[in-house]
């Protein structure tokens, strides 16, 4: 098992590593930063001082090399638009994504679970299809839709949330956070729903749970702590699939609620064209991908029972 | 066993009309659209001290060092933060002093500038000041200002290894050539005469040094911030202004506290100043309406003529010109806009009623070079351009193609929205008199590339905001002869006539204000009877701030400025305390209303 | 079934069709027209359900007939169908129904005040943002969003079948190989790469658009078949077909190909639910379709400033954009569960 983890790394470092070179030849054919830093007032000479000052004018390969050498070390560079280490910004925005990202998967997984249970247990009636349905047609409504509405009708109008932003203290981010998060939710419950559903319907099909019923008995505890084994499975590799999402944030409920996040980050500095930071981005969501997939590896090693099994 | 799937389609249309009743129920049951500030002054008369002030900007700001920074973001707090030595007075642009005594003596017919401070005016108390700023928990007392302090803020903004981008507005200080090449290691033409006073010696005479001087580049800075901080100075600002930095929540907000030390006594008026970043217009509006921030700048078409059409709010709400301008530049060394007629036909072709109607009124059709808010402009100039299809056409058969030019011509635009937008309305104004227009859409650098370099662009759509509240900064650069370059041209219409560059040097170095303004206007005659560009608009921006913020006004160069405003206090206080807790205050600091 | 392959090959034709009737379907600057490409798909499909229905003649996966009946029992998926064909209809034919040009401007479609002028018997449903016909921009605007979608589907499907394909019937190097090139394109964060790719490319054109969002989207699509590629061929009668000296082609074609079809095609299905997302995503962030082409998403964008007093330009595309996702997911689940029911 430490084998197949420790292959996994390295496979996982190589692929960031190929990740990051990719977006770096990317990221500098988008345009001249020394323009989109300095604005077009400035002198043609201010540009080329920008540009040797930051090493832009080297070949690319011996800029990658240094901007490496320096990674590794764990000098991510410094942000062309306010010079603040690339570090220090991803510490700033990476735990309000984390909040935010969390709370909605934290809702979806709650909603998701919830609706897939219900749904099982009333199965083929109208509370059935009524419950998927809905979970369905969250699904087909995108964030930039059901967002502007949301926070102009519930957080404005009605007063109940408020109006996108950060807040101040600990207990604002979390108040904050709840409409963005549950915008998120409408859309990611679905998914839960439907495995839990069906895992459910599976298990209350099962043999022992008939007799059970036959016998008068309730089998509620038998049947959800079964069910909830089984879906277990699905459940964990799509979280871990989702860990990214964690990391990389939605940029688009980012944006519409003003939450100062990583996918914000993502907008601002490819508007900005500051390289460094995209970079920076890029390497923390790649590590989060081989992250998200070694767990849902390993969860799958640990929880799928064939797996299990197969190995003794 | 039964299917278990059916009927989703059903289920589909189940939950359409379960969101159907919701939004119905909230649709008539909703709170009515608010008309009206929520929250109305106390009625004092007299300034109240106290409160906090709360404003945002949709980006996010960069930094505070005023060496470096030129946007309007750093701006709004650098005018906190920092004083000059002169300033300009809002109402009537006349440069004021503010840390020096007096407006400059100008010796030897100009060549020379002498400022006396003030000899009141002292650093804000920080860290930098003690001992060892590292180790240090609290701040030091900040120390006097001297003309030392003067000299070396503008040594240091002109240094090359500073990279400011000011540096060309001082270029014709003495000795500018010889410090920048590393001949010398200071400024010849600055010396310091005394503790307080301290000379400026040009290399020629020029009245438009004075405008430099006034802009936040010259202002005077603590050199033990730049060298305790180095890199990081921008985010560490020492200052002579009104207020100190107190929090920086990188991307959230930034705020400011009153600093104790100021120079004029009483003032500042509120206690603390928060300015919220990165809050879109949309969500800002919302705020505004909801009494959580204090004072917008940006609204969203909709939200433009909600509010303009709400009575309530008409005493706090502006509606002023940008320092801009905007036109479409001909070039006129190419075909066929060497011809006089052409540009003309083109220049009174523009259809600009209707694209303040696209644009849902928000512009100001100027129709010459001088923006509506700088002394020079005339109302009244006679040729400047409007809309007139008859003129238009007269031109056209003059120019020699009474039924149209044959010839397809390309007008080069910037990528982006508003830019095609603006072109699609060229391509239809010009098919009326029979001119067919390409777009051709580029990056931004490129375009500012192909449109610098001689014989390359032939029309683009163009525009040019201050550098400072003079005429000059707009005639001078963009059409004075001198401007063109062969690559980097500022004169991107590559426009050149010798009346009108006599005219502009003769200004340049005039010492009588009236006389100035007659040259200008005089120069804006012939230029827009040349017709280089066609010219069009300045943006309109409306403000509007809470009924209980007073003495604020939109400022010609400064834009949301608000060093000088007050609280009319007790009634805010009393809506601090019934601020809605649905809705958490985000910006009362530590959680609790003062 | 034959009912099924019926339905098909009339949209097929109507696809087909297209450019006789009126060659100005060409969106300005865009390139070529995707419909008929589309339709000529859909034809093809079409007979080839037909015959089946017939007798069979290749033993595809849709050609089972207790497939059929279970989809066509399912009236959620035909519900799903039925919007699927709809919105097709709309993308194929909206634009001759369209009564203008969609970006013409008009002076009479906004007020003095710049206000857009709402559903007049001029402007059927009011006037777009700047003066632009709403209903001809909707029109258009359906073609565009599912060119752009079906197109990046077309490309992923292709790349990721033909991988997953590849990869899990041959393995070895290649199938590592490959497999590292799914892990790396999904280890690039997706949305940051489109606008940059976006961004870099001089003059991107809708196919640019298409191919980009191809490239970022196969992985799925590779892994899955991949997947489903090497159980099947554990199967005995797989097993026995090469032990008999099959070639591989054939193998490929008759053994592995059908079994494999299914999944990949609810998976295709889904996909196109999502391109249309994405791309609207891109569109309404501004880094999608270029204005002033219109795209549902676009339109999204557009209308966004003016939710307070012209909320339909919103509604309209947005309502549209649901229904077309709402419809190809109910397709898609009623696939899957026609072609691998769990009992």
């Amino acid at each position: 098992m430490t084998e197949l983890i420790l292959k996994r790394v390295a496979a996982g470092l190589a692929i960031v590593f190929a990740a990051t070179a990719f977006i770096f030849i990317l990221a500098n054919g988008i345009g001249d930063p020394a323009v989109a830093t300095l604005g077009p007032n400035a002198s043609p000479e201010r540009r080329q001082e920008f540009r040797v000052e930051h090493g832009l004018t080297d070949p690319l390969p011996v800029q990658f090399g240094r901007y490496v050498g320096a990674a590794v070390q764990g000098d991510l560079g410094r942000s062309f638009r306010d010079n603040q280490p690339v570090t220090t910004v991803i510490a700033n925005r990476l735990p309000r994504t984390v909040l935010l990202m969390g709370m909605a998967m934290s809702f979806q997984l709650l909603f998701g679970l919830a609706l897939g249970i219900l749904a099982a247990l009333r199965r083929n009636t109208w509370f059935d299809t009524g419950f998927m349905g809905l979970a369905f047609l969250g699904i087909s409504i995108p964030s930039f839709v059901s967002g502007p509405i949301l926070l102009m009708v519930v957080a404005f109008r009605l007063g109940w949330f408020p109006i996108g932003g950060y807040g101040v203290t600990a207990l604002d981010h979390v108040v904050h956070a709840l409409l963005p998060a549950l915008t998120m939710a409408i859309i990611g419950t679905a998914t839960f729903a439907r495995i839990m559903r069906s895992e459910m319907v599976d298990t209350l099909g099962e043999d022992y749970v008939r007799t059970a019923k036959a016998k008068g008995l309730h089998p509620a505890r038998v049947v959800l702590s079964h069910a909830a084994r089984n879906a277990l499975l699905p459940i964990v590799t799509l979280l871990g699939l989702r860990l990214p999402f964690l990391v990389a944030g939605a940029i688009i409920t980012e944006e519409v609620f003003n939450w100062p996040g990583m996918g914000r980050l993502v907008i601002e500095s490819i508007t900005s064209l500051d390289v460094p930071v995209i970079m920076g981005v890029v390497v923390i969501t790649a590590v989060a991908v081989q992250i998200g997939n070694i767990f849902a590896d390993v969860a799958v090693g640990l929880l799928d029972p064939r797996v299990r099994q197969a190995r003794g | 066993m039964p299917s278990t799937r059916r009927s989703e389609s059903v289920a589909g249309l189940i939950g359409l009309g379960v969101l159907a009743v919701i939004a119905l129920g909230i649709a008539l049951f909703m709170p009515d659209q608010p008309e009206a500030p929520r929250y109305m002054g106390a009625g004092h008369d007299e300034p109240q001290r106290g409160g906090t002030f709360v404003f945002h900007h949709e980006g996010d700001v960069r930094g505070f060092d005023p060496h470096i920074a030129f946007d309007e973001l750093s701006n709004m707090g650098i005018k906190l933060l920092y004083e000059g030595l002169i300033d300009y007075d809002r109402d009537t642009l006349d440069l004021v002093p503010r840390l020096a005594e007096s407006l400059p003596e100008q010796l030897e017919d100009g060549l020379v500038y002498r400022f006396r401070l003030r000899d009141d005016i002292r650093f804000a108390d920080h860290v930098v000041f003690c001992d060892d700023p590292e180790a240090a928990t609290q701040p030091c007392d900040g120390r006097e200002v001297t003309a030392e302090d003067v000299r070396w803020s503008l040594e240091h903004m002109l240094h090359p290894d500073t990279g400011s981008p000011g540096v060309t507005f001082f270029e014709l200080i003495d000795g500018f050539e010889e410090f920048r090449e590393g001949e010398a290691s200071h400024v010849s033409g600055i010396r310091v005469l005394d503790p307080l006073t301290v000379e400026i010696r040009l290399q020629r005479a020029d009245q438009t040094f004075l405008f430099a001087m006034a802009m936040t580049f010259a202002y005077p800075v603590a050199h033990e911030a730049y060298e305790t901080y180095g890199e990081d100075v921008a985010r560490h600002p020492v200052g002579t202004g009104a207020y100190v930095l107190e929090e920086w929540e990188p991307g959230v907000r930034v705020l400011f506290s009153r600093n104790p030390d100021y120079f004029l006594p009483g003032r500042p008026y509120p206690d603390r100043q928060i300015f919220t970043l990165n809050l879109g217009r949309i969500p800002a509006v919302m705020r505004f309406r909801n009494g959580e921030i204090d004072h917008i700048h940006r609204q969203t078409p909709a939200d433009y003529r909600l509010l303009k059409s709400y009575e309530a709010w008409e005493p706090y709400r502006v509606e002023a010109p940008n320092t801009d301008i905007w036109g479409l530049g001909m070039n006129c060394e190419m075909e066929p806009f060497t011809d006089r007629h052409m540009r003309r036909a083109v220049a009174f072709a523009l259809n600009t009623p209707r694209w303040r109607r696209a644009r849902a009124n928000r512009l100001l059709l100027t129709g010459q070079p001088i923006p509506a808010t700088l002394p020079g402009y005339d109302p009244d100039l006679p040729g400047a351009h409007h809309f007139d299809l008859d003129v238009a056409r007269e031109e056209m058969r003059l120019a020699g193609y009474p039924d149209g030019y044959p010839e397809p011509l390309t007008i080069t635009m910037t990528d982006g929205e508003t830019a095609r937008f603006y072109g699609e309305l060229v391509q239809q104004d010009l098919r009326e008199i029979g001119i067919t227009i390409e777009i051709r859409q580029v990056s931004f650098p490129i375009w500012l590339q192909q449109t610098g370099t001689r014989n390359t662009a032939l029309m683009a759509l163009q525009g040019w905001s201050m550098d400072y509240p003079d005429a000059s900064n707009f005639l001078d650069i963009l059409f004075h002869s001198r401007s063109i370059h062969d690559t980097d041209s500022e004169n991107k219409a590559f426009y050149s006539n010798p009346e009108v560059d006599a005219l502009l040097d003769e200004a340049r170095v005039e010492q009588d204000r009236e006389r100035r303004l007659s040259l200008y206007r005089e120069a804006s005659r012939i230029i827009v009877d040349d017709a280089p560009w066609g010219f069009t608009f300045s943006n309109l921006q409306m403000e509007m701030w809470q009924p209980y913020v007073r003495n604020y006004r939109p400022h010609a160069v400064w834009s949301n400025m608000f060093r000088d405003v007050w609280l009319d206090l007790p009634r805010r206080r009393v809506a601090w305390q019934q601020m809605p807790t649905r809705s958490v205050p985000a910006l009362v600091p530590f959680g609790r209303p003062r | 079934m034959r009912r099924a392959g019926l339905i098909v090959i009339a949209l097929g034709l109507t696809g087909l069709a297209l450019p006789a009737f009126d060659v100005t379907l060409r969106l300005v600057d865009e390139g070529p027209d995707w419909m008929p490409v589309m339709g000529l798909v859909l034809f093809c499909l079409g007979v080839l359900v037909y015959w089946e229905g017939q007798r069979k003649v290749v033993g595809l996966p849709f050609a089972d007939p207790r497939a059929w009946r279970r989809f066509e029992k399912n009236r959620g998926a035909v519900a799903g169908g039925v919007l699927v064909i709809l919105v097709m209809l709309i993308g194929f034919v909206g634009p001759m129904l369209a009564p203008v040009d969609p970006n013409r401007i008009f002076d009479a479609g906004l007020t003095e005040d710049g206000v857009p002028l709402g559903p007049s018997s001029f402007f059927l449903l009011g006037a777009d943002n700047i003066g632009r016909d709403e209903l001809s921009r909707l029109l258009y605007g359906g073609r565009v969003s599912l060119s752009v979608a079906l197109g990046a589907v077309g490309i992923a499907g292709v790349l990721g079948f033909g991988a997953g394909l590849l990869s899990g019937y041959f393995k070895g190097a290649l199938d590592m190989s490959l497999m590292a090139i799914v892990d790396f394109v999904l280890s690039l964060p997706f949305l940051l790469v489109a606008i940059a790719l976006n961004r870099v490319i001089e003059n991107p054109k809708l196919w640019t658009l298409c191919v980009l969002l191809g490239l970022l989207s196969w992985t799925t699509l590779a892994r899955v078949t991949r997947a489903k590629v090497l159980q099947v061929r554990e199967l005995e009668y797989v097993q026995a077909a090469r032990a008999l000296g099959a070639t591989h082609g054939r193998i490929i074609l008759r053994h592995v190909l059908p079994n494999v079809l299914g999944p990949a095609i609810v998976i295709a299905t889904t996909m196109i639910a999502n391109m249309i997302i994405v791309e609207s995503a891109m569109s309404f962030l501004g880094l999608g379709v270029k204005p002033p082409t219109a795209s549902w998403g676009s339109m999204l964008k557009d209308g966004q400033d003016y939710l307070q007093f012209a909320p339909r330009l919103i509604l309209l595309p947005g309502l549209l954009i649901v229904m077309t996702v709402f419809g190809f997911n109910l397709l898609g689940e009623g696939l899957r569960d026609a072609l691998d029911p769990k009992e």
